[in-house]
């Protein structure tokens, strides 16, 4: 595929170009998009969600969507075993898929996700059947956008794993200096007793501005760990919208934050505990430098009669200049009585003694620096488990180190 | 309709202070809320211009500005049917003697007279809008202390009402300050003078008696430099069948290395909304503590909060809500720190029972030069049965590198263990449960004077009773 095609306007004319020659079913999913996309009224300052992220600056007028190139690879040695299958969403997405990923639950729409249901362009799929143990690698799929004037970059990834497998998935988002607003969509549905781990990793250009809403749905006695891994961008509003529809099952979500310039994060994570007698885990570490602004907003809800959930959730923000700013709010909306919840967040600096052995022992002062930001990561990190993926997101972080505080 | 109709049946069954007197008011404005009411009122209380002024500004900012979209539901309220003014007698009463028998009766069933026998610093009581009972120990006029209700305090010192008044809680703040600002009655005026410590906490006790009467006072506690005063403000009132609406602005001003205690226990009857705006600001090396108890009432929102002024000032937030059938507790804190070297503590515990619906929602906020502040917030909550609700919504925003701020909310049911050892050293069940919750409360109740603590205890052993099965 080559890496420009045909620039889309969001209309139903350019829809109609889009869909031309498409599936009856696609098209018709694609056309409900559009359907929500021009009922649901464009956020405003005023809703509580978008309070700190103003909706100008991820604005949807006049863009043109632009597809990206993706390669396909992966992270470790050996090759991924037989019913597993991972390629190109315009290749894979069919009929059956879109019957396998039907959402049971409404949550987790807004104008975004309406536009990029009906304009999508790019992604990737993985299906993985049962009985599938995949443990040593992560497939790794790398969307690379190329920006311009209005462009927008709509990709839709989705995970689908049957019973009782296990799997690791990354997916890297990359893009050019030029300007781009980029909304991926990516929905997971993990089966009974399966263990998924999704990595999702924003890399974006220096200009590029994204809303991506990751969307998943945790069977019973699955395990899914979603990790964010916010490096590069201009502006992020992310979205994480958890359904736990089964007992004994966990949904984690990891964030792993560097944050630097003026760099703007805002996070929206919400875990629904749709049963009772299953665990949500939302853990974040936010390292903020120079002027970045980072906002959490987490909340777990417990619908009545979802007994015996355990509900954590724990937002550490390290601030490492005087004009960084971090804001919190890790809500509970609990309408349950036997349920153990605690949330926290915190706020420091790093510690001055640690800084001051660090430098007793002869490091300079930003190789103290790194090796306090990099312990502060490492809680986040060891969730991971698997070497060749940590060693990877290390290489990343250090990278942005490098950047930020210098070698 | 029907259903809060049975609610209110529900509510008036065991409520304890569930009666009301005959009304006989002196004066009574008419319902609903317009210009004249408000010229009226002012003209009445022979305020000088310039409150007058504030009023009318504050009311036109009223009917402008749109309800509040976030939080409780608030759409029982109907502005045009209150009484925004009730004057129950003549002048302010100087001795307990001169008090009308009807205002009495009503008081005894309160306990007023026994707090003035234990010596208490100052009785005063608002019955309806006004004050109508006033006394100071003369050891306490001795040094100097102004006590008294708030529209005396504006006749006789208007020097420094009009220094403070409206400068902490501005008109333009909220809906309910600029309403509580164009109507405000009432209230209490507490000046301590330099150096002056006032030992015996000053008390206020307010009740609403007219159906149908919104309550609106207005407090203003201005503590000058080195000096320390407690004031305790515990409220009740009967059971009517429509709503009523209270709605208080209370301003705290703590100059340099002073410390005001601000002490409320609300037991609103189970139909008041009670919508409150509290706001202190704390100067170098002041203290300013808010123990805030919400037992009653149909819909509270109050968030009582401190500004941190300058360097070295402390704040603190000791709140307990209870929240039982058809109730929402919608409390909280909110901490502003302004100045390096400020500390702050939060502490909230809430319990929701028979579907009552409790949350903590509060902000702390650390200004980009406010270095090495630290806070610390932590929010219990107790849900008794699967009906009820508990919301943490907790607002933290951080400009500051050195700040060092931590926050913990928890949410659970009464411990198994804590009931199964309990009930294994002999005690029934009710008990048991009483007991727990008790101790979950304790922090709360052992910052409180004797009484109200006694008080508090007996009130929430009857509400835990029959909370088993």
């Amino acid at each position: 595929m080559t890496a420009i095609m045909t620039q889309h306007a969001i209309d139903r004319d350019s829809l109609n170009n889009l869909t031309a020659k498409m599936a009856d079913w696609l098209k018709a999913e694609r056309v409900k998009g559009m359907d929500e996309y021009e009922k649901l009224p464009f956020p405003e300052r005023t809703d509580e969600t978008w309070r700190r992220t103003n909706p100008k600056w991820v604005s949807l007028e006049g863009k043109k969507v632009v597809a990206p190139t993706t390669e396909l690879g992966q992270i470790g040695e050996g090759s991924a075993p037989e019913g597993v299958t991972f390629g190109k969403m315009e290749d894979l997405y069919d009929e059956k898929m879109m019957k396998l990923m039907a959402r049971k639950r409404d949550n987790g729409i807004n104008s975004f996700t309406a536009v990029n249901q009906a304009m999508w362009q790019g992604g990737s799929v993985l299906n993985v059947g049962q009985d599938i143990s995949a443990k040593d690698l992560a497939l790794h799929a790398t969307h690379t956008f190329k920006g311009g004037e209005n462009a927008l970059g709509l990709t839709r990834s989705m995970v689908h794993v049957g019973k009782f497998s296990k799997v690791s998935v990354m997916e890297t988002f990359k893009s050019d200096d030029a300007e781009l607003l980029a909304c991926p969509v990516i929905d997971i549905k993990v089966e009974d007793g399966s263990d998924v781990r999704y990595v999702f990793v924003q890399d974006w250009g220096a200009e590029t501005t994204c809303v991506p809403m990751i969307r998943t749905e945790v069977g019973k006695d699955a395990h899914l760990q979603v990790l964010y891994v916010g490096l590069n961008g201009k502006i992020s509003k992310l979205f994480v919208e958890s359904d736990l529809e089964g007992q004994g099952c966990k949904s984690e979500v990891n964030g792993l934050v560097m944050a630097a310039g003026k760099q703007h994060f805002d996070f929206d994570l919400n875990q629904h505990h749709r049963v009772g007698a299953n665990v949500s885990d939302v853990l974040f570490h936010v390292a903020l430098a120079d002027e970045s602004r980072s906002n959490f907003s987490g909340n777990v809800l417990c619908q009545p009669g979802s007994q015996k959930i355990d509900g954590y959730q724990q937002n550490r923000n390290l601030l490492l200049s005087d004009k960084a700013r971090a804001d919190s709010m890790p809500k509970l909306e609990i309408q349950a009585n036997d349920v153990a919840c605690t949330h926290g967040a915190t706020f420091t600096t790093y510690d001055q003694d640690q800084f001051f052995y660090c430098r007793s022992r002869g490091l300079n002062e930003a190789e103290a620096k790194r090796l306090l930001v990099r312990g502060f990561f490492q809680e986040v990190v060891n969730r991971v488990e698997q070497p060749v993926v940590v060693d990877y997101l290390m290489d990343l972080v250090a990278e942005k180190m490098d950047h930020v505080l210098g070698k | 309709m029907s259903t809060d109709a049975a609610l209110l049946e529900e509510v008036g069954k065991d409520y304890k202070y569930g009666f009301h007197d005959k009304e006989a008011p002196v004066f009574k404005s008419e319902k609903g809320l317009t210009e004249e009411i408000v010229r009226a009122i002012s003209a009445r209380k022979e305020e000088p211009q310039w409150m007058l002024d504030y009023r009318l500004k504050a009311l036109k900012h009223f009917h402008e500005r749109p309800m509040p979209n976030w939080g409780c539901d608030l759409s029982g309220i109907d502005f045009a049917n209150i009484h925004y003014y009730v004057k129950p007698s003549e002048k302010t009463e100087k001795s307990w003697d001169d008090v009308p028998e009807y205002i009495k009766e009503t008081f005894d069933k309160l306990g007023i007279p026994e707090a003035e026998r234990k010596f208490l610093a100052g009785v005063s009581a608002q019955y309806e809008s006004e004050v109508v009972y006033h006394s100071i120990r003369e050891d306490l006029e001795a040094q100097g202390v102004i006590f008294m209700d708030m529209d005396t305090g504006l006749r006789e010192h208007p020097d420094i009402v009009k220094k403070y008044f409206g400068k902490i809680i501005p008109y333009s703040d909220n809906k309910f300050s600029a309403l509580n600002s164009a109507v405000w009655s009432g209230g209490s005026f507490i000046w301590v003078p330099k150096g002056v410590e006032v030992e015996i906490p000053l008390q206020a006790y307010f009740r609403i008696n007219t159906e149908n009467m919104g309550q609106f006072e207005r407090t203003l506690i201005i503590t000058e430099p080195g000096s320390s005063v407690h004031y305790i403000e515990g409220c009740t009132a009967p059971i009517y069948s429509s709503d009523s609406l209270h709605s208080a602005v209370v301003e705290l001003i703590a100059l340099e290395g002073s410390k005001i205690r601000y002490t409320t226990i609300q037991n609103w009857s189970n139909n008041v909304y009670n919508l409150v705006t509290k706001r202190a600001q704390a100067y170098k090396n002041a203290t300013v503590e808010w123990i805030d108890g919400n037992l009653g009432s149909k819909v509270t929102m109050k968030y009582p909060a401190v500004h941190l002024m300058e360097e070295g000032a402390r704040g603190e937030v000791l709140s307990i809500a209870y929240a039982g059938k058809g109730q929402y507790q919608d409390a909280g804190a909110k901490m502003v720190h302004m100045a390096p070297n400020t500390a702050s503590t939060v502490l909230s515990k809430s319990i929701s029972k028979d579907g009552g619906a409790t949350s903590y929602r509060g902000l702390v906020k650390v200004m980009p030069k406010a270095h090495n502040v630290k806070c610390n917030v932590r929010c219990d909550a107790l849900l008794l049965d699967e009906k009820s609700v508990s919301n943490t919504f907790p607002y933290m925003e951080i400009e500051n590198k050195s700040a060092d701020i931590g926050h913990e909310a928890t949410v659970s049911k009464v411990g198994e263990e804590q009931l199964f050892y309990l009930m294994s050293r002999g005690m029934s069940e009710d008990d048991a449960v009483s007991m727990i919750v008790n101790g979950f409360f304790e922090p709360f109740t052992k910052e409180l004077p004797m009484e109200y603590a006694v008080e508090l205890n007996r009130l929430i052993q009857l509400e835990m009773e029959g909370s088993i099965g």
